[in-house]
């Protein structure tokens, strides 16, 4: 590998992307520099100096409303939720990938459907369905309800399942491995990168939700972080400081599961497996 | 990789274990129609599920915290679970699907929406709970809010809100001007104002309702009469009714909103004003307290009419309008709340923490603002609300004044004339 | 139970399908047939045939806003394609070659996608505002004080306004994907493309962006469905009505708007007669749109990797 040719050529890209990065990060520099700050002092006086910085809003946050009660609750749904979707979605890219059928395009059409519809019309049936299982303010709710949306990871899946090289295939076919075994000791780990990168985009969907925790947990003791959001964005204008703290307490362990999450997706597939 | 995808499955089965578990809470957050069914009436301890307003949680949750442990305390035998689960869609969804709360807030006559869950038969009449005494404190026109075909459906409001002025003291100081009597008085100040280099008032001309504050505070100094005639079916005096719009195309065309006001939305509008760039803003009462947090002189005024009149405007206040759902398994129990809403104590709570415009003359105001609220003549009728009740399926006034008469008169694409001539073509649309 | 062990691949299929047809298509399916009704929520339901329809294709003025809907979606939807997609790849390969820096690139790319859309639009107010907004003031400090602008409220500029919200909140997550998917090609054809002396750009053309062909076409595919789903942005920046003249509505709005959206504002409103009849006709017209051309979208995809493979 050309070192200072990589360097080189790469640099033109590059520079524009530290633009784009800088910018970004001024811009929610700017956001938490915000939150800082008084409101009256962000309404009246929002591009001067301000005559005060105060912690208020963000000890407001965990002391009056239990931020960490709500932060729990999401954390919860969201685990449970992740695995779900990962397990349901690479098992049936796997057969959508890797097995010819009859009805496989119409099924892979079938499981696109989800994402075409929205969300709030389809509440209704589903909240019926969950009183007759008497689920209805429960974390269960939720969590099957959010599990099913399997639809953007099995579209983005079933493609690498289908372009993993036969051989791995057969190899584990001839020392005797089952088809359940081929799959989750071999080909789902060779998936990784892409897995998590769907871990990471379904963990922001996830944590971000609020419509399905609106409408079947009610109790506020089980309410998601969103909710806590939504109190102070519904009223921006009233609420501004508060908002933007609770905006900035809310992306922060997303944040750290980005941070995990992509350090999984660089560690990447040991080519071994492949020449093997 | 593999020890952390075990803590990953532990997790998830962990949460489904608890999520398992706390189905089995009892009582307080079992989901369907709400109360415990094994306690009566006969003083046992009952639980009664309420919904509150998700959208205004943030001024809510105190003073409702207080009132619901004064209540608990008058009423040792119920208990209230009080969440700010409601919005529009958790509250259809409770609809359809027949799960309503015990209690929950409603717009009363403000939409039709009320309407629409009595006939059909989903909440129930409370007139056999208000006696005569409960409802003499209150004026005629807040009574008419809760009834539907006669018969009571939530609790009465205690206050209601209005758009006026908001203005900056300092800068009407610093040109000698005075709070202005009548509409030529106002016009007077605004073209002062205007002559100094200062933007007279900020207005939203991108928002539907940002642009219409100044036709609802308007529009009582001039079409009063024609908006009560609304509301009876009949006919309006075409001439008031342009002289109205030519007026509001007035204050556009003179420049009162500044260089862009089309390209602000409400919030920029309001931005505007806090930043000292413009001399007043038409808001009204329920974003007061955007402007008590600055650090700005900030004064109120209700809008004049050309006789001198200052005009406030219908519009009651939501926060303690609430109904009583015919699944209810208390029925008599969260009346009981529902009466206590309306009652002094309750609002007065309600006051303390947010200084609302009382319709009640025993409720003790907060601070001087509200007094300043509450130094208007007359209270007109709601221009939207007037459009409103003479629209039917096929007529919608309302939806054309706001997207299309008002735009256009601030754009300067149609007069007055023409205005009134598009609103004469579709109320004869009926 | 031979015939399950011929077909391995139903049982990996069971679960997810269960799942996924209970919770997802079943609700789908339920909402889909009120529009054939008449009803606005809350009374008694009639049953109307396709009478919905024929209102809403023969009704101009619903016509109107339907395609000026439509327009500004697609809009959304090309410019996403040509102008956020390349960047996304670009970025995604300068980072899988671990360029200086490329952790900061990452987290700084994608950090926009945490925040909730208010936060972000009220974000793009502080920068746009016409009194208050930064860009405004910067415009004075370099001495281009004669194009400050209101940007935030001019018509025609607010879809664009909407797409570089949308875009900015998004860009992660497409340069996310391509990552994953560059992480899973092979090293060996990356290491002939340096040992034939392949400059950076070269590698990307010739080596990279073939084998991530189906990742492209699979985000062009759901950045289509975005942009026809899309609706926060929009609506907190125009209201229901999607601003001056319609000109940030878009098709998720649309519906919003005829299901919901009278009975929704701060003055109270009433109820349409058949808000959710029409409502639901408008979905699943949106639903047909979305479903054929992704339909189209996925057949030239596989049809190409047929020929290709």
């Amino acid at each position: 590998m050309n070192a200072t040719e990589k360097r080189k050529s790469a640099s033109a890209a590059a520079v524009l992307l530290w633009i784009y990065s800088c910018f970004t990060v001024f811009v929610l520099g700017y956001l938490l520099y915000n939150s800082f700050r008084e409101k009256g002092d962000l309404l009246t006086n929002t591009l001067g100096k301000p005559k005060s910085l105060s912690f208020r809003a963000y000890v407001d946050l965990f002391a009056e409303q239990k931020f960490h009660l709500y932060f729990l609750n999401s954390l919860l749904i969201l685990a449970a939720t992740l695995l779900i979707v990962v397990a349901l979605s690479s098992m049936v890219a796997y057969a959508l990938g890797r097995y010819k059928f009859k009805f496989k395009n119409a099924l892979q059409a079938y499981f696109l459907l989800g994402l075409m519809f929205p969300a709030s019309l389809g509440v209704l049936p589903l909240f019926l369905l969950m009183k007759d299982l008497h689920l209805l303010n429960s974390y269960a709710s939720v969590i099957l309800v959010l599990s099913a949306g399997i639809s953007m990871p099995v579209l983005l899946l079933t493609d690498f399942f289908a372009k993993m090289p036969g051989e791995i295939y057969e190899s584990a076919v001839l020392d005797g491995a089952s088809e359940w075994k081929t799959f989750y000791r071999i080909m789902f780990p060779l998936a990784s990168p892409v897995v998590f990168s769907i871990c990471i985009v379904m963990s922001v969907q996830i944590w971000n939700q609020f419509f399905m925790p609106l409408i079947f947990l009610q109790s506020d003791e089980k309410k998601t972080v969103p909710l806590i959001v939504m109190k102070y964005t519904s009223n921006l204008m009233l609420s501004m400081d508060k908002a933007m703290a609770a905006s900035v307490v809310a992306t922060l362990p997303i944040l750290i599961l980005f941070m995990i999450f992509s350090e999984k997706i660089l560690d990447g597939v040991a080519s071994g497996a492949v020449k093997g | 990789m593999l020890k952390w995808k075990s803590l990953m499955a532990v997790l998830a089965i962990a949460a489904l274990f608890i999520a398992g578990c706390s189905q089995n809470d009892g009582g307080a957050s079992s989901p369907s129609g709400g109360s415990d069914p094994s306690a009566g009436s006969s003083g046992e301890k009952v639980t009664l599920k309420v919904w509150g307003d998700l959208a205004n949680q943030a001024v809510l949750e105190e003073p409702f915290k207080k009132i619901n442990e004064a209540f608990m305390a008058k009423h040792p035998n119920i208990k209230i679970d009080y969440d700010f689960a409601q919005n529009d869609d958790s509250l259809n969804v409770a609809l359809q699907a027949n799960s309503l709360p015990d209690a929950f807030f409603v717009q009363g006559n403000k939409s039709t929406k009320m309407k629409e869950m009595a006939k059909a038969g989903q909440i129930i009449p409370l007139d056999e709970y208000f006696t005569d005494a409960d409802k003499s404190r209150f004026p005629e026109e807040a009574i008419n809010y809760t009834l539907v075909d006669g018969k009571m459906y939530c609790s009465i409001p205690s206050f209601f809100d209005y758009a006026m002025v908001y203005y900056n003291k300092d800068i009407f100081a610093k040109y000698g001007l005075n709070v202005p009597k009548t509409l030529d008085e106002f016009v007077k100040t605004a073209d002062t104002l205007l002559s100094h280099g200062v933007t007279p008032i900020a207005v939203g001309g991108n928002g539907d309702f940002d642009r219409y504050w100044p036709i609802q505070e308007l529009a009582p100094g001039f079409i009063n009469e024609d908006m009560i005639a609304l509301y009876e079916g009949k006919p309006i005096n075409e001439a008031r009714m342009t002289e109205l719009f030519d007026t509001y195309r007035a204050f556009a065309e003179k420049g009162y909103y500044g260089k862009d006001f089309i390209a602000m939305d409400g919030k920029a509008a309001q931005l505007a004003f806090t930043s000292g760039k413009t001399a007043m803003i038409f808001d009204g009462t329920w974003s007061n307290s955007i402007y008590t947090g600055t650090s700005l002189n900030i004064g109120r005024f209700a809008m004049p009419g050309k006789d001198g009149v200052r005009y406030a405007q219908e519009g009651m206040n939501n926060f303690t309008t609430y109904a009583v759902a015919a699944t209810s398994k208390h029925p008599k129990e969260a009346a009981e709340y529902v009466k206590f809403l309306s009652s002094l104590e309750a609002a007065q709570i309600l006051e303390d923490a947010n200084g609302h415009v009382p319709i009640v003359k025993d409720i003790k105001p907060k601070d001087e603002i509200v007094s300043e609220f509450s130094a208007f003549d007359k209270i007109g009728k709601n221009i939207y609300h007037a459009f409103s009740a003479a629209a039917t399926e096929k007529s919608k006034p309302q939806d054309l004044l706001l997207t299309d008469i008002l735009p256009k008169l601030m754009t300067k694409k149609i007069t007055g004339a023409e205005a009134t001539q598009l609103l004469q073509q579709e109320l004869a649309k009926k | 139970m031979s015939y399950i062990k011929k077909r391995p691949f139903l049982l990996f299929l069971l679960p997810g399908f269960l799942i996924y047809t209970l919770f997802v298509v079943y609700p789908i399916v339920a909402a889909a047939s009120i529009s054939f009704f008449r009803w606005n929520g809350i009374g008694p339901k009639t049953f109307v045939g396709l009478d919905n329809y024929i209102e809403l294709f023969t009704s101009s003025e619903l016509m109107s806003q339907f395609s000026n809907a439509l327009l500004n979606s697609l809009k959304i939807f090309v410019l996403t394609v040509l102008i956020v997609i390349p960047v996304q790849i670009v970025s995604a390969y300068l980072i899988h070659n671990e360029v200086k820096g490329y952790k900061f690139f990452r987290a700084a790319v994608f950090s926009p996608q945490f925040i909730s859309t208010p936060v972000v639009v009220f974000i793009f107010t502080l920068l746009l505002d016409a009194n208050v907004g930064l860009f405004n003031k910067v415009l004075e400090w370099v001495g281009l004080g004669e194009y400050v602008r209101p940007w935030l409220g001019i018509p025609e500029y607010g879809i664009y306004i909407v797409w570089l919200m949308v875009s900015w909140s998004g860009m992660g997550v497409g340069m996310i994907f391509f990552l994953g998917a560059m992480k899973m090609i092979s090293k060996e054809s990356l290491e002939a493309g340096y040992l034939e002396g392949a400059g950076f750009w070269r590698r990307l053309f010739s080596i990279i962006l073939p084998q991530i062909k189906v990742t492209i076409l699979n985000m062009v595919l759901i950045s289509y469905i975005v942009s026809m789903t899309i609706f926060d942005f929009s609506f907190i920046l125009g209201g229901v009505s999607g601003g001056i003249d319609h000109n940030v509505d878009v098709m998720a709005l649309m519906f919003y708007r005829i299901a919901f959206g009278e009975s929704n504002n701060p003055l109270g409103g009433n109820i349409s007669e058949n808000a959710m009849g029409l409502g639901s006709t408008v979905a699943c017209v949106l639903f047909l749109l979305i479903f054929f051309i992704s339909m189209f979208q996925i057949w030239l995809t596989y049809r190409r990797r047929e020929e290709g493979a």
